[in-house]
């Protein structure tokens, strides 16, 4: 299964804790909130979910990556609203002016891959990022601002203060237990018991895209028995996944090698840009030591032992 | 239920904790003054200043709140020389913007400088509206040129004197940061810190707790609302930020059956301050970064005061500059009557006890002579020759396990290995480029990773094996050393022995007195000859030289006059040049327009060609029509000449059926005469009408006609 393109609610696993914080802000009406989670853990469809119960609140969905100058931003309202922006955008402020102007009823602006705010020194878009924090100030006393509130979707925090700052949380995706992969295999037609739940959960962790690919490929023939023994099973999925992760590793340079070994061996989080990527994929989470999902283990384990 | 904010500035409609500061922005603002606000950051500054502005808006006035980030911002990547241009334009932009003033684009085009801001700041008293502005992260000014930086602040100052001239003024301006006015102003003496009225922001009191947090607490259905808020008074007292995020999670989290209030307002407390790490808790690791950072001395000078205050509970300010520092940090906070610095409150209190600040100052202080040697890199503009030495890489390297570098630190550390790695001496290179490895092996285990023990020991092995490396090139260098001073001792000798062989050499020419005469003669006559020729020689090379002096010194006069030509001609081209582009821009906007103007011509000839078309043929149109019109007035004409004899002949018949009524009464027989005559009223009628349908008939009836068919 790759990761569907647009939100399809057939395929969506209720997350309930996490859609009531997220249903709060929206009740509270925060004016920008974070949503931490690495890549592929549904971020994106969670809001969407949350989202369909609001049919007044309009939503704009900007992806960071296409976003080098303040005009990208405009280009990205206009063709994915149809809205007709007021002013022809050249910069920073003139954003600011256009999107005032389309203020006419509550809006949110969901920022995609926000961890790209920071990755690179354009200034482009770090102009769009400090407007981020204007806007949300500019709420508590501009009365077309007061209708807007925004979302920031990011696999990572570079600097958690930033937002931290103009924000009123970070609701961070927790993963699934065992109770829940149960559930998802009930949702993909499959019974699962909750000590074979626990036992899959071990070995590939909670990581929801994952365990959809391991119930989905069990599905069709592996059983999750052989899948715990050998999760690189050549008829399992992670054996492709294991390739790109060693593709990555294979990139790297020696030190940053050396590391990922650390931290297989000793738990030792690594630093500089091999943590950034890891943590974009979820390998480790911020501000915590130790391999975040056990499919991560597998895979540095089968890297190492070459 | 109402939002209690913890995160950005506190809006209409969210809990509101109102202090003393308050009435007081609210009161300058309202008369046209000029404030500041300076405090530690999640004090409530902006939230502060927006209340004010939403409460002024209500008043009438117009209010606008501009973030000087964003504007420093935009100057960023600006070519040499329009920073400050570019500062000043975008400023003028935002004030038009958000006080919606519509002011005349050449009027924000020309706010260029200090004094073009100045005009319009003017130019907004001029307009006699009332005018609240906040200029917000003031701190960001510290990244601008310190030039135009002081002279954009030191126009307030001017702005403070003319309304004092003035007596009244109707724009309002606060400043708000968190940078301290000496950070901003070096030349104190025109910092508009001097005279606007400073705004402090206090901590919450209990009693101010208890009027507005409380009741919201007690709408979200929490009993003992007024022992949470005395439990978490005890952890923050009255620290705004902190307050309101433990009210939020006491609110949010669940309490375990057997947490009493105390125990779970403790939990909640080392969940979100104690042991949360500190760089993604906002206020620890802002206050922590401000008490570090900066100039090496005044950072011990800071840790040393802040480790005073810990242990003697208060003290007395003191040095102002580092208290006022620490204050800014959110560390520390002045109270009392006279003022004594204290810890803020009991989680800063916790998280950064004795031993922190220890630990601080000792890793501090082992990296001592590597800060200042980067501090004296930076000074010196970043020169080679001031880049660190081994002595003091070694230093940083055994400080390093518990200092985090920073990127400028691992850029100088980087340069300086570097740089040692280039030394001219061979014998120098090779045990420095050992102990660079040893170094760099070190370092990058310090800066990257916490080692185990064992891999420490490692290092430290190899390091002591570059050491022992490094003295055996050292003694190699003594070696080669003593091998030069012998070198020298043999030079000595040999000058001994020549001075004796001209001592022998002597003796023998004044022993052979007669043959040395002979020589001295022939010796003296060809000195003479030689002198006389080497004198001639020389007075002929200085009248050459003189010459070429002269010669050279017209070159000279008109080489430079040539220079001075030529820098007249680049700048004059160079001026051309720029005039050219400017006109070759223009030209390109002019052919464009002309392109639109051409376009939208040609546009509207075939749209006037088609308007001819549409003319002629509504005029063939109502040509037609006229002559329908014509002949269907004409019928009418006739009709209505047809119904007026008609209607004459009814007003006959009419007449005539009145007197055969009168008639009728009295003779019954002459009723059938009557009838008889007016039989025919009816006949003749019905003939006219049919005589006026026949022409009607005739006559095509147009579109349009009352006349029935």
């Amino acid at each position: 299964m790759e990761n569907p393109a647009s939100y399809d609610p057939g395929l969506y696993f209720p997350r309930p804790v996490v859609e009531s914080r997220l249903a709060r802000r929206l009740k509270q009406r925060s004016k920008l909130f974070v949503v931490l989670g690495p890549e592929l853990t549904g971020k994106r469809w969670i809001m969407r979910r949350v989202l369909s119960g609001e049919a007044s609140l309009r939503a704009i969905w900007i992806d960071v990556r296409g976003v080098n100058e303040p005009s990208d931003v405009a280009r990205q309202i206009a063709t994915g609203t149809q809205l007709a922006l007021p002013y022809r955008v050249t910069s920073a402020h003139d954003l600011s002016l256009a999107v005032e102007g389309i203020l006419d009823r509550p809006t949110m602006i969901l920022w995609r891959h926000g961890e790209l705010f920071y990755e690179s020194q354009r200034h482009g878009r770090i102009q769009v990022r400090h407007l981020t924090r204007e806007w949300a100030t500019a709420a508590a006393y501009h009365d077309e601002f007061s209708r807007l509130r925004q979302v920031i979707l990011t696999s990572r925090l570079w600097d958690p203060n930033y937002w931290i700052g103009v924000s009123d949380e970070t609701v961070e995706l927790p993963d699934l237990d065992a109770r829940e992969t149960s559930e998802l295999a009930a949702c993909l037609g499959m019974r699962v018991s909750l000590e074979l739940a626990e036992r899959l959960n071990r070995v590939v962790g909670g990581h929801i895209y994952f365990l959809r690919l391991a119930l989905q490929d069990c599905a069709k023939g592996l059983s999750i028995d052989e899948l715990c023994k050998a999760p690189l099973h050549p008829r399992g999925p992670f054996l492709r996944l294991y390739k790109q992760f060693a593709t990555m590793l294979n990139n790297a340079t020696p030190e940053e090698r050396a590391d990922a070994r650390r931290l297989l061996m000793s738990g030792d989080s690594p630093r500089g840009m091999l943590a950034d990527e890891l943590t974009q994929r979820g390998v480790i989470a911020s501000g915590r030591s130790g391999i975040r999902y056990g499919i991560f283990e597998v895979f540095l384990k089968e890297y190492f032992s070459r | 239920m109402t939002p209690i904010i913890t995160g950005g500035a506190i809006g209409p409609g969210d809990v509101y904790i109102e202090r003393r500061a308050d009435a007081q922005i609210f009161e300058v603002l309202r008369k046209g003054g000029l404030c500041h606000v300076i405090s530690a950051s999640r004090t409530g500054k902006t939230s502060l200043v927006l209340r004010a502005l939403r409460r002024l808006k209500q008043e009438g006035f117009r209010v606008g709140h501009i973030d000087i980030t964003g504007v420093v911002l935009a100057t960023k990547d600006m070519p040499g020389g329009t920073e400050r241009a570019v500062f000043f334009r975008e400023l003028a932009k935002r004030v038009n913007s958000t006080l919606r003033l519509n002011l005349d684009a050449k009027e924000i085009e020309s706010c260029t400088d200090p004094a073009g801001w100045q005009r319009l700041v003017r130019h907004l008293r001029e307009l006699q509206v009332p005018i609240a502005l906040a200029l917000d992260e003031t701190n960001s000014l510290v990244e601008i040129a310190a030039k135009y930086r002081e002279g954009f602040l030191a126009s307030f100052k001017s702005f403070d004197s003319d309304r004092a001239l003035s007596g009244k003024s109707s724009v309002g301006l606060c400043l708000l940061g968190y940078a301290s006015p000496q950070a901003l102003m070096t030349r104190r003496w025109i910092s508009p810190f001097n005279v606007s009225k400073a705004i402090y922001i206090d901590d919450f009191t209990v009693e101010e707790l208890y009027r507005d947090l409380m009741p919201e607490l007690e709408a979200r259905g929490m009993d003992n609302a007024r022992e949470v808020i005395d439990t978490i008074y005890g952890w923050t007292e009255g620290h705004p930020y902190m307050s309101a995020k433990l009210a939020e999670l006491a609110t949010s989290e669940a309490r375990n059956a057997e947490e009493t209030t105390a125990k779970f307002i403790d939990r909640l407390v080392g969940e979100a301050f104690l042991k949360i790490e500190q760089s993604r808790e906002a206020v620890l690791d802002y206050a922590v970064k401000q008490i570090r950072g900066g100039d090496l001395k005044k950072e011990l000078n800071r840790l040393d005061l802040y480790r005073r205050i810990l242990e003697e509970k208060e003290v007395d300010p003191g040095s102002v500059e580092e208290g006022a520092e620490l204050q800014l940090s959110g560390l520390v906070r002045s109270s009392g009557q006279p003022p004594r610095l204290k810890v803020r409150n009991r989680i800063m209190a916790t998280r950064y006890d004795i031993s922190w600040v220890e630990g601080l100052i000792d890793a501090t202080q082992k990296a001592r002579p590597f800060r200042e040697a980067m501090e004296k890199w930076k000074a010196g503009g970043e020169k080679e020759s001031e880049l660190a030495t081994v002595t003091k890489i070694e230093a940083e390297v055994e400080a390093g396990s518990s200092w985090d570098l920073s990127r400028e630190e691992i850029r100088f550390l980087g340069r300086s290995v570097a740089q040692i790695a280039r030394a001219p001496r061979r014998a120098q290179r090779i045990a420095i480029a050992l102990s660079f490895v040893a170094v760099i092996v070190t370092a990058i285990a310090a800066v990257l990773v916490d080692y185990k023990v064992e891999e420490r020991e490692a290092a430290v092995r190899d390091s002591r094996v570059a050491v022992a490396e490094r003295d055996e090139a050292i003694r190699a260098r003594d070696e080669m050393v003593a091998a030069r001073d012998k070198a020298n001792q043999d030079l000595n000798e040999i000058n001994g022995r020549r001075r004796e062989i001209e001592e022998l050499a002597k003796r023998c020419r004044e022993n052979d007195a007669d043959a040395r005469a002979k020589m001295d003669e022939i010796a003296l006559k060809l000195q003479r000859k030689q002198h006389a020729a080497l004198i001639e020689s020389i007075n002929e090379a200085a009248n050459f030289l003189a010459n070429v002096y002269d010669r050279d010194h017209v070159l000279v006069t008109k080489l430079r006059g040539s220079a001075w030509y030529l820098a007249q001609q680049e700048e004059g081209f160079s001026v051309c040049s720029l005039q050219l582009q400017s006109c070759s821009t223009w030209r390109s906007r002019l052919e464009s327009e002309r392109d639109q103007c051409l376009g939208s011509l040609y546009r509207s000839d075939g749209e006037n060609r088609a308007c001819r078309g549409d003319l002629h043929a509504c005029r063939v149109d109502l040509a037609t029509r006229t002559t329908e019109r014509d002949s269907c007035q004409a019928s009418l004409s006739t009709c209505n000449g047809f119904l007026s004899t008609c209607q004459g002949s009814l007003r006959t018949c009419s007449n005539s059926l009145q007197t055969c009524q009168q008639a009728l009464g009295t003779c019954p027989s002459n009723l059938q005469n009557c009838l008889a005559s007016l039989g025919t009223c009816p006949a003749d009628l019905a003939t006219q009408r049919t005589a006026c349908a026949n022409i009607c008939a005739a006559t095509p009836q147009p579109a349009g006609c009352p006349c029935p068919p």
